[in-house]
């Protein structure tokens, strides 16, 4: 996470004070912050790649939206089209299967990681929901 | 000594099912290294020598194969072509001199063999093209010949033309001889003959021969002048000319066949032979100190100079760790000692051999230019330079993109955590893009790859290599979190009653860092309001926090 943090001043004691008093200032400090710092999930956004015959171009693409994906270029050639968009990972689990069944086997995709966006309110939301919930069962 | 120049360090790399693996099968036959050949879908290739590999018809790790040509030693890592294997083929491209981009007839330039395209054009490696598979239904040598110039925005200089396609593909006519190259159905590549071009042809071989020359003479001006004088060139002329624009990547001599039916594969390795460059030809990798800046100083390819070596892969196998190295200059001989400039530490080593793809030799001493494994290194990883301890220097390191997937796992038995351990731990040292962690909330135990396919085949080689049954846990993203406002505060750590206390009061700054930056810590206290010593305790706390501890801590406030 891309984080600045910078040490302005305090106070010390002349008995007391150590390196771990230090320590656990600097991470209660950072729980005290973060959340009146206006905190943000990211999530890897990938970069897609997908060829499909044309027969099925509006079946994929429409698929790739409601994945959240957003579109930045479409190519048909002699053998199909070429769309190439950016899609969040997290919408991309079992995309192989969802191709081959929209476009009869014939579908292909590749992906490789782009970078890190500011996920949506609803998914942040969900997201930390599951982790809470995971956090709960194991305790 | 070994003469440099007869010495080609190639990858074969394309999209998934191009038929690398064929090819590379196909290129050890005419070589003579096996004398049966393995069909991949019959899972017995000799490069895929994993179980996994076998079942899945694909290759995941890229093995080293030596062999010979024309008098030329040829070392061959046949690099693996999903997109979650990304990892191997860049890593695989770092020791590479040339390449073969092999590409389907009838697919052509597919998603995947764009992005190992790309790769390739970042690390400078010369290739040539292989439109393979002319014998399939759909194919068309040309439209690729087309997409290559289109998609991937290369020039592809086309050195053969295909005799008929499809079903009728017979073989090819080598445009600078103007001489037909027919092979019969036998399955044999050595059943083949040498005629005049079919009278049909005659007229388009004229045309894409002109097309052929126009584009070599550019790369030099006496001849160019020659040639539009109209002049008849020299033939090892032309020949120069194309090596100079092969190895400048002004463009990229292309070639036609089919390897699973044995046809136009030595025309291919005719090439890599003569337009390839050989390790003396390629940019010397520059030398770093170990602040990661330039020292300016060069590994030239020598093997008088100072010994420089880049270990590329490990594997570990029954026999124990094979630590896969390409020298970049110097020599190393059976039992001289090495330093890991990674680690500091130095090494004997033991034992020296070529790798041949499931089979190796033992050699005695290795110089610049080859790609050798190095048997039973304790302290090497992936990435680290191994150099003359009387004269040390790191070579360039190597990048490598952060895991975005994570699942958990948990072993089936009672008794497999410590196996499970052991086990992850050797995968962790073969494959940097594979990361392990243990979740300190829950105690599970997290993998991190480059996606599904990739912990797919962890898990499997924990099975059958290691003999460890998982649990697997649902595949988690890899979420990160960042803050939006710049924020000023204070905070106290006080506890002072009785005994010795502890004290602590730090006034800072919180705010985003610019994008990438990561995190950084700065202190601007003056006047010893928070003495120096401190500065490192609280930097310490804050940094695991900026990545996993805090997604933790941030439950707590949403």
């Amino acid at each position: 996470m891309d984080l600045k943090f910078t040490l302005v001043g305090g106070g010390f004691h002349p008995v007391d004070s150590s390196a771990l008093a230090f320590e656990i200032a600097a991470k209660s400090a950072y729980r005290q912050s973060i959340p009146k710092a206006g905190p943000q999930l990211l999530e890897p956004i990938m970069n897609v790649d997908v060829f499909t015959p044309d027969d099925y171009m509006g079946d994929v693409i429409g698929d790739l939206n409601r994945r959240r994906g957003m579109m930045k270029s479409q190519e048909t050639g002699p053998m199909g089209a070429r769309i190439k968009a950016d899609v969040p990972l997290s919408e991309m689990f079992g995309y192989i299967g969802d191709l081959r069944t929209m476009t009869s086997g014939r579908g292909q995709f590749s992906m490789s990681f782009s970078h890190y966006a500011p996920c949506p309110t609803n998914v942040a939301e969900e997201v930390i929901k599951e982790a809470k919930e995971r956090q709960a069962a194991v305790s | 000594m070994k003469d440099l120049t007869r010495y080609r360090n190639i990858g074969i790399f394309a999209h998934v099912d191009a038929g690398k693996t064929t090819t590379t099968e196909r290129i050890l036959k005419l070589t003579g290294k096996i004398h049966k050949i393995g069909e991949v879908h019959e899972g017995a290739a000799t490069t895929d020598f994993m179980e996994q590999e076998q079942e899945r018809g694909i290759t995941i790790q890229s093995a080293a194969t030596t062999c010979f040509w024309n008098d030329h030693q040829l070392n061959i890592i046949d690099t693996p072509g999903h997109v979650d294997f990304t990892i191997e083929v860049y890593r695989s491209l770092k020791v590479l001199d040339g390449g073969i981009g092999v590409f389907c007839g009838s697919g052509g330039v597919e998603p995947q063999s764009e992005t190992n395209w790309r790769y390739a054009n970042d690390s400078k490696v010369a290739r040539v093209i292989y439109v393979n598979k002319l014998d399939r239904t759909g194919a068309d040598f040309f439209r690729v010949v087309k997409q290559v110039e289109t998609v991937l925005a290369a020039k592809p200089l086309v050195m053969v033309l295909p005799i008929g396609v499809e079903e009728q593909f017979s073989g090819v006519v080598d445009l600078l001889t103007r001489k037909a190259w027919i092979w019969d159905d036998s399955g044999d590549p050595m059943n083949y003959q040498i005629k005049e071009v079919p009278a049909d042809m005659v007229d388009q071989v004229e045309t894409y021969r002109e097309q052929l020359i126009e584009m070599a003479v550019e790369q030099d001006d006496d001849l160019m002048e020659k040639y539009l004088e109209g002049e008849e060139l020299e033939i090892a002329d032309i020949k120069r000319c194309i090596r100079k624009g092969t190895r400048d990547m002004s463009f990229f001599p292309t070639y036609c066949g089919s390897s699973f039916k044995n046809k136009g594969v030595q025309l291919v390795l005719d090439a890599v032979v003569d337009y390839l460059p050989n390790p003396k030809e390629v940019n010397p990798q520059p030398e770093i100190d170990l602040e990661g800046n330039e020292t300016g100083s060069f590994a030239i390819v020598d093997p008088q100079k100072p010994l420089r070596a880049l270990a590329f892969k490990i594997m570990d196998d029954r026999y124990g760790a094979l630590t896969f190295t390409r020298l970049y200059s110097g020599t190393l001989s059976k039992g001289d000692t090495i330093l890991n400039t990674a680690t500091g530490k130095s090494e004997r080593v033991s034992r020296l051999v070529e790798m041949h793809a499931n089979s190796r030799e033992e050699i005695d001493s290795a110089q610049a230019g080859d790609i050798i494994a190095i048997v039973g290194m304790k302290n090497v990883q992936t990435g680290h330079t191994l150099c003359d301890p009387k004269n040390p220097a790191t070579l360039e390191p190597m990048v490598f993109p952060d895991p975005v997937i994570s699942i958990a796992i948990k072993p089936k038995t009672k008794g497999g955590n410590e196996k499970m351990g052991i086990a992850l731990n050797k995968m962790v040292q073969e494959d940097p893009s594979f990361h392990v962690m243990t979740d300190e909330e829950s105690g599970e135990t997290i993998l991190k790859g480059m996606g599904e396919l990739h912990l797919d085949i962890k898990v499997d080689i924990l099975k059958r290599t290691h003999g460890v049954e998982v649990e697997v846990g649902k595949p988690q993203v890899a979420y990160r979190e960042s803050i939006t406002k710049r924020l000023e505060d204070s905070y106290t750590h006080k506890k002072q009653s009785g005994g010795s206390g502890q004290y602590g009061k730090i006034d800072y700054i919180i705010e985003p860092g610019e994008p990438g930056t990561g995190f950084e810590f700065e202190s601007k206290v003056v006047g010893g309001a928070v003495p120096r010593e401190y500065w490192p305790a609280s930097k310490k706390a804050l940094e695991p926090a900026s990545t996993e501890v805090c997604w933790q801590a941030s439950l707590a406030w949403i």
